[in-house]
């Protein structure tokens, strides 16, 4: 008496995968798997049909505005590798979400502000009213900017403790730290697939690595700081 | 049948891009744009996030183009880039967090992490949709059907690609077409079709 073939047999014959002879009898043998097997290959046919998409118009004038930009130092020397490719960050970022630098530019600010001013000269502000801790939980996130002689494991540390900051869960009122923290996570996710390129490039560019860890730091601290605001916000409406 | 095997990519073209010809670019782009988008939404399920894959490999081609010149070697290895880019955004959990950010049910910490079974578990209705079915999986599976039954890559390669095993690739491909012949039922609306990418 036959067996029921599994999907992974039928989709391996489908394929023309290597299968036991007696496999292949069972499913001859079965209507029902010959349907199976039908059904298979006209999904495969479904996706194989489905059409190309087109990205939006604007895409390719993005694509020329972050070419029609060259390095600053570009010129026929010839460049290390990763210094070419880390040059154009900036502008690309800029290009992407120029609101989005600013409104960073801006929060770093405040948030400096916020850690630094309060430990400056007594002021003689109220305990209680001034700036709102920067993490919730008692998280150690305690400078704003890390220091420039920073190693890479202190940076990766650093970077653990601010995303398990930024995961915790922020109730959405106000759209303007929404719409910062979007762009910021946009940024990030850029960050990390750089990050993941530079890990599978050898040899690894220590420089360069240092550099976009020390750019993670600093976009999630301004990542806590922007859910700070909105958690602050929404606290404030009722 | 669309994608990356249709493109035809004079030889042109790739000489000039190979030149660091401007002129060539706007031609390019028009030739690849559309497969290397179709690609990336299909395997994020995100527009935003294919879009900017297409910003990020057209530059990577243009800034590196020199290096290959023969048009089906530049097709290839474009299609490459884009499927890196699509992955590495995959691996990072921020991609996670934006989709829920966007009010997208995943909120896992990134792919790897992903709880398969509870992110491709409930029901759903049969759709003539396979767009809608292909959406439903997880981005794991989605990732292992696409590549292998239109990109057409082997078990083995898709393995390397996602550091994982062979055998990974053909337990994903079989859970993938079984959630999908629960899903797809073509016959709803007299044959297959095709739906609009989000």
């Amino acid at each position: 008496m036959s067996r029921q073939p599994t999907i992974a047999e039928l989709l391996a014959l489908r394929d023309g995968e290597p299968l036991p002879a007696e496999v292949r009898a069972d499913i001859a043998a079965d209507e029902d798997a010959q349907a199976q097997l039908e059904q298979l290959q006209q999904i495969r046919g479904a996706l194989r049909d489905l059409p190309d998409v087109m990205p939006d118009p604007e895409v390719f004038e993005r694509i020329q505005g972050r070419l029609a930009s060259p390095p600053p130092d570009s010129g026929p020397q010839v460049q290390p590798l990763f210094a070419a490719k880390a040059k154009p960050e900036p502008r690309r970022w800029q290009l992407r979400f120029p609101l989005a630098t600013a409104a960073s530019v801006f929060l770093l600010a405040a948030l400096g502000s916020a850690i630094w001013l309060p430990q400056m000269a007594d002021t003689g502000t109220a305990p209680g009213s001034g700036p709102a801790p920067l993490v919730a939980d008692g998280a150690a996130v305690e400078n704003a900017a890390p220091a420039m002689s920073s190693s890479i494991s202190e940076l990766i540390g650093r970077s653990q403790q601010l995303e398990a900051v930024a995961r915790l869960p922020v109730s959405s009122t106000s759209e303007q730290p929404a719409r910062s923290r979007q762009a910021l996570l946009y940024r990030i996710a850029d960050l990390d697939a750089e990050l993941n390129a530079l890990i599978e490039e050898e040899p690894m560019n220590p420089e360069l690595k240092e550099q976009l860890w020390r750019q993670r730091v600093q976009l999630l601290e301004t990542l806590v700081a922007v859910q700070q605001e909105q958690m602050a916000d929404t606290a404030g409406l009722y | 049948m669309a994608g990356f095997a249709d493109i035809q990519l004079e030889p042109e073209i790739a000489h000039k891009l190979a030149l660091g010809d401007a002129s060539a670019h706007g031609e390019l782009y028009r030739c690849v744009a559309p497969p290397i988008m179709g690609l990336a939404v299909r395997m994020l399920q995100d527009r935003q996030a294919a879009q900017e894959v297409v910003q990020d490999t057209f530059v990577q081609v243009i800034e590196r183009g020199g290096e290959v010149r023969e048009p089906k070697a530049l097709i290839g290895w474009i299609r490459k880039v884009a499927i890196n880019l699509c992955l590495m955004r995959l691996r990072s959990p921020w991609h996670a967090r934006r989709l829920q950010d966007d009010g997208r049910p995943d909120d896992s910490g990134g792919w790897l992490d992903q709880d398969d079974e509870s992110a491709a578990s409930g029901t759903m209705e049969a759709t003539p949709d396979i767009e809608r079915a292909l959406e439903r999986l997880t981005p794991e599976t989605r990732v292992v059907v696409w590549l292998h039954d239109v990109e057409g890559y082997t078990h083995r390669e898709i393995g390397e690609l996602m550091g994982k095993t062979t055998s990974f690739s053909k337990s994903q491909l079989a859970r993938g077409y079984e959630k999908l012949a629960e899903w797809y039922q073509p016959a709803l609306s007299g044959g297959s079709q095709p739906a609009t990418a989000k």
